[in-house]
């Protein structure tokens, strides 16, 4: 069932969101801040009145080798079912190992032995939680000289063989396609795109050369026009608008980038 | 060590990258990496590392920054910057969670003491961090069923003196929940009533208790880094605590601290 289109819930613009509940189909949230803070949580029930609301968590690190967190995964899971949650979400990364923990989403080195980790990883993932779970492709920060499969077939690999879904980050998409300087079509067609249940969108900032994934701008036409080749070829449940900051002041904008997305999702 | 380790590694300590590129070598040896790796892994893009770095290093930088608006203005903007690149060389993991803020602001209080810094400088990071730790502890606003709105002769009054004016809820909304009706209170003996004085208004919340923090350990020391608090935020020029009572009062609520004294 199609969930439509959202925005990822974040406390300085709660007032806006309910203000424009009727233009804003669902949300996501990052569960990790009501994890630490689990007396936050009547906020999210409290949104659950007006939205779906799906969690998208960060730190999973399905890429690492010292495993999934089940303590962080149960308390995710646990909130998803309170919540009615359709889905729960990560990255395909790795975020904590051996005890670096990066808090932030690392490239995974691509070799058939990560290959087969990640699947795991996935795998375990999947079979203690009873609702889908979906995987991010994520910018890449820096490629590892030692990897041996293109990211394409990686990612199509992952979703296959653990029978994953994909939450398709468009941003991220033209952003490592700009920085690795490779045809985001042709990536799009190298992965199984029958399984994307839900897209992000977001706007990044160009630093010096290099495309960041800030969150923080408008959405630009070179994404709107991958949407557009994406939602022609597959049946999304959820087109999700992810903005972290640079909230503007006239949230219409925003309203306006959200029914963009939906004209392109009814179509 | 797999490549991925040695990556994160090499993420988050600068003086590992400085000796990679000076001798990977030594480092790829040093961390036991598998000899057939070594030729491709030196061909790591350093450049993309390095920026990949100050990327999580600004990430948690940022989120270092926004918990201490006032030692910032106090020690100044640059060599807060400064303190937080020495914290990013000494502390080189590279935590994300809200608990693993606080371990990063605990490390940069060290570094601070380490620096035989003013002691006040030293007081008001202890203080926000103790704002941010009982914040994140036990979020004083128990919106989940443990509050009600109540006005009775007891009220807990807020010393003035105390003063933070970063807010996330207004308090026209605080009050629109504690009034709900289907609140109630399920720990009487550590509540608090907070008095809005200008429109009378009084809200009954449960109560956390800051002062069992490690640096805080009376009423007394808190009322006294207050007090620091004050007079250097009086002489920076920023405005008066008095004229923002309301703001106070979220702040308050919000990083779940103040300071009690009865009602007369």
């Amino acid at each position: 069932m199609r969930i439509g289109v959202g925005i990822g819930y974040r406390r300085e613009i709660k007032e806006q969101i309910l203000e424009y509940k009727s233009h804003i189909d669902w949300l996501e949230f990052y569960p990790d801040h009501y994890i630490e803070n689990n007396n936050l949580f009547y906020e999210l029930e409290e949104l659950s009145q007006h939205f779906p609301l799906a969690p998208h968590s960060l730190s999973l690190s399905v890429g690492s080798e010292t495993g999934v967190d089940m303590e962080y995964l149960n308390s995710i899971h646990s909130m998803a079912l309170k919540l009615n949650s359709p889905w729960i979400s990560d990255h395909l990364c790795y975020t904590n190992i051996d005890g670096v923990d990066l808090g932030h989403l690392t490239p995974i080195e691509r070799t058939e032995e990560n290959l087969s980790l990640v699947i795991e990883n996935i795998k375990k993932v999947k079979t203690n939680i009873n609702i889908p779970f979906l995987i991010e492709n994520i910018t890449n920060g820096f490629e590892f000289p030692t990897n041996k499969i293109s990211e394409g077939e990686f990612l199509k690999r992952v979703l296959v063989e653990s029978d994953c879904g994909l939450l398709l980050d468009l941003a991220n998409v033209f952003i490592n396609s700009k920085n690795f300087k490779f045809d985001p079509y042709n990536f799009l067609d190298s992965i199984p795109l029958e399984r994307v249940v839900e897209i992000h969108l977001a706007g990044g900032v160009n630093h010096n050369g290099i495309w960041i994934d800030t969150h923080s701008e408008r959405i630009n036409e070179e994404i709107w026009d991958l949407l557009q080749y994406t939602l022609k070829r597959c049946e999304v449940k959820g087109i999700l608008l992810e903005l972290d900051s640079k909230f503007p002041e006239n949230f219409s904008e925003v309203i306006e980038e959200l029914g963009r997305a939906r004209k392109l999702l009814v179509s | 060590m797999s490549a991925q380790l040695l990556i994160a590694k090499l993420c988050t300590d600068p003086s590992l990258r400085e000796e990679f590129q000076n001798s990977p070598d030594k480092v790829l040896e040093k961390y036991k990496i598998d000899p057939s790796k070594w030729a491709e892994l030196k061909e790591i893009n350093m450049f993309q590392i390095n920026d990949f770095s100050a990327q999580i290093f600004y990430g948690r930088a940022k989120k270092i920054r926004s918990q201490v608006p006032y030692f910032r203005k106090i020690y100044s903007e640059d060599a807060f910057m400064d303190l937080l690149r020495e914290l990013h060389s000494v502390f080189p993991s590279i935590p994300y969670n809200v608990s693993s803020i606080y371990s990063d602001l605990v490390n940069l209080l060290t570094l601070l003491e380490a620096k035989k810094s003013n002691p006040i400088m030293v007081d008001v990071l202890k203080y926000e961090i103790a704002l941010y730790y009982t914040s994140m502890k036990d979020y004083i606003l128990q919106m989940n069923g443990n509050t009600h709105w109540d006005i009775d002769n007891k009220h807990i009054v807020l010393a003035e003196g105390v003063y933070l004016l970063d807010t996330a809820y207004p308090l026209n909304q605080l009050l629109q929940y504690a009034k709900n009706p289907h609140f109630t209170e399920i720990r009487p003996e550590r509540t608090i009533s907070i008095i809005n004085r200008t429109s009378r208004d009084s809200i009954k919340f449960y109560r956390i208790d800051p002062f069992t923090f490690d640096f805080i350990t009376s009423i007394n020391d808190a009322l006294s880094i207050h007090e620091h608090i004050k007079q250097y935020v009086t002489k920076i020029g920023i405005p008066s605590y008095s004229e923002k009572l309301n703001q106070i009062v979220i702040s308050l609520l919000n990083k779940g601290i103040f300071v009690e004294r009865k009602e007369t």
